[in-house]
């Protein structure tokens, strides 16, 4: 059962110092994602992303809880990590060497040279030209792209990107955009995608997770989700006894003469009901589907992303 | 293994900067000088030139002296600096750059240690051969510009006894720059800064030097003189008493400090310099296999 899935977390918590300066960065955590999709991870700033992927990546230990990969401990594991390509918070390189002496000082690390299969992923994110100049003189970006190539060196079959996109221009973004679905879709490929753009994450991914104080506070299937909680719109008068009406069972804002209410799709004829028999008259019911943006901010209390 | 040792290779040659100033420092430096003190003054003034030929030198000196110099306290100590500091790049660096988490989830850890070890080591002892032909070979260069005698003849060498002391003497010099060599590989990781892992072990090695006072001040005030023995356990005596088994034929008493009578015989000091060398190498594994990846 276990082999259907790319990565399990069970109950995984991670704690950083002791005493005063203990920090729970990552707190009973249970996360499964299924092989050949691309999962989003989404949190706000210090919510235990990165600490997560690392313990991934078995570059750090959990103080408790196991992370499985393909149904095998991860730790102490270095044959399972062959499996793992990954760009973790914004690719580092050798400064001193060049772009594909970076890629080949990697690929003999692993046992994987391939001066082929580096010129071709070096072509894959557009650094082909680029790739004798040394790394000191590359832009954000341009590490980024190179950060990709190198994840991808040993054709992984899992691939975990921290903020893929950062210090890419608005192309670059879309290349990546693609090149993550391109992954999944045409080389079966399983992606674990942390990002701060909620809109890519929207575009790009399957499945979502969101984290928040180290907890995983919402996960599920992006379009799930998306369809699970609506913002309704009711144009009602009085305003006032349909807002007492509703507080009480959903969150509800009045905005002018219109009222916003959080529920679910299947609860709009409920709350129709409700208003009617109550004898406050509607004029509109509008249902808008909830953005990945308000759903984040509902799920980690307004935090940004 | 054999992946781990090519990419380090390459990335350590690759590091030029630390390469040229840490390790080619030593073979460039012997040009240099032998260049600007020996062979050019000789050349553009003649008074230099008689005193040149009238000096006598010998190879098998030559070979031997950059060896000899880089042992003992405190020349060998801070000869042995730029090294240190090679050694202190190579693993603390990585936390610099950043780099760990791209090579960690493709190797083991232990491995990597190794790697880092076997490779930065090799490339010393190398820049060291060279060193020591560049010397020799200089000096026979200035012995045919100026005409002295450099000796001695080959056929004349007791090679028997020539060889056991010029191995002996760079097993020794091995084995010093060994141990300081994984003393810096463990602070640079424990401490993930080059400048702590250089400065520390120079410390260490200072004070690993310097507890042989300690041991007999404490002696003293106990009355108890046996305990001055407790020196022999340090990697310095053992060192200093493996040379001295080989070249003069009897163990050392560190020039004879009182209370110091548990001289070691060759094979326990062989075992207890092996001992510090897995130990420490052990110690550099464990501590790295248990730390966590931040940057």
């Amino acid at each position: 059962m276990s082999q259907n899935f790319a990565i399990q977390l069970e109950n995984v918590s991670k704690t950083f110092g002791r005493r005063r300066k203990r920090v729970e960065a990552v707190r009973h955590l249970s996360l499964e994602v299924a092989a050949g999709q691309v999962f989003g991870f989404l949190g706000p700033n210090g919510a235990g992303k990165s600490t997560t992927i690392r313990m991934m990546m078995d570059l750090i230990r959990p103080s408790t809880g196991t992370v499985l990969l393909y149904g095998r401990p991860v730790q102490n594991n270095p044959p399972l990590l062959q499996k793992v390509g990954a760009l973790v918070e914004g690719a580092a390189f050798y400064d001193f060497l060049t772009g594909r002496k970076n890629l080949e000082v990697l690929a003999r690390t692993r046992g994987c040279y391939d001066p082929q299969r580096g010129q071709t992923l070096l072509a894959q994110v557009g650094m082909a030209d680029r790739a004798d100049r040394k790394v000191s003189g590359y832009s954000t970006g341009m590490k980024q792209r190179l950060g990709l190539a190198a994840a991808l060196l040993h054709d992984p079959d899992l691939v975990i990107l921290d903020e893929p996109t950062n210090g890419l221009d608005p192309a670059g973004i879309q290349d990546v955009r693609l090149f993550v679905r391109d992954l999944v879709e045409k080389q079966g490929k399983t992606v674990f995608l942390s990002s701060h753009m909620l809109s890519e994450v929207e575009q790009v991914c399957d499945q979502v997770g969101i984290i928040s104080n180290g907890r995983l506070v919402q996960t599920g299937n992006v379009a799930d989700l998306l369809s699970s909680q609506a913002m309704i719109r009711l144009e009602v008068l009085p305003l006032a006894r349909a807002l007492g009406l509703l507080l009480p069972k959903w969150p509800t804002v009045a905005n002018g003469r219109w009222l916003e209410v959080q529920a679910a799709r299947e609860h709009v004829p409920e709350i129709v009901q409700q208003l009617v028999a109550a004898e406050v008259q509607i004029f509109q019911v509008a249902v808008q589907q909830q953005s990945l943006e308000a759903l984040f901010l509902a799920a980690t209390g307004g935090a940004d992303a | 293994m054999r992946n781990a040792l090519s990419a380090e290779w390459r990335k350590l040659l690759g590091h030029t900067r630390a390469f040229s100033f840490l390790v080619l420092i030593f073979p460039v430096g012997a040009l240099i000088i032998t260049l600007m003190i020996d062979i050019l003054p000789g050349l553009l003034i003649p008074d230099l030139r008689e005193f040149n030929a009238a000096r006598t030198r010998t190879w098998t000196d030559d070979l031997l002296m950059v060896w000899t110099l880089l042992t003992g306290f405190p020349g060998g100590t801070f000869l042995q600096m730029p090294f240190i500091a090679f050694i202190a790049v190579a693993f603390a660096g990585e936390f610099q750059w950043g780099t760990w988490k791209n090579i960690l989830p493709g190797q083991s850890r232990t491995v990597l240690v190794l790697a880092k070890f076997i490779v930065s080591i090799t490339l010393i002892l190398l820049a060291l051969l060279a060193t020591s032909l560049i010397v020799a070979g200089g000096s026979w260069l200035s012995s045919i510009l100026f005409d002295s005698s450099y000796g001695p003849p080959v056929a004349e060498v007791d090679f028997a006894s020539y060889l056991p002391d010029y191995f002996s003497q760079i097993l020794v010099t091995f084995a010093s720059l060994t141990i300081s060599a994984a003393i810096a590989a463990l602070i640079a990781l424990y401490s993930r800064s080059v400048m702590a892992a250089v400065l520390l072990t120079v410390g260490v090695s200072i004070v690993e030097f310097a507890s042989i006072l300690l041991l007999l001040v404490v002696s003293g005030i106990l009355n108890r003189p046996n305990l001055v023995n407790v020196f022999v356990v340090t990697p310095s005596y053992n060192l200093e008493n493996i040379r001295s088994w080989i070249l003069d034929g009897v163990g050392s008493n560190v020039g004879g400090i009182p209370g110091l009578t548990a001289v070691q015989p060759l094979s326990t000091s062989i075992l207890i310099v092996t001992g510090w060398l897995v130990g420490l190498l052990l110690a550099t594994a464990v501590l790295f296999n248990r730390q966590d990846i931040n940057s």
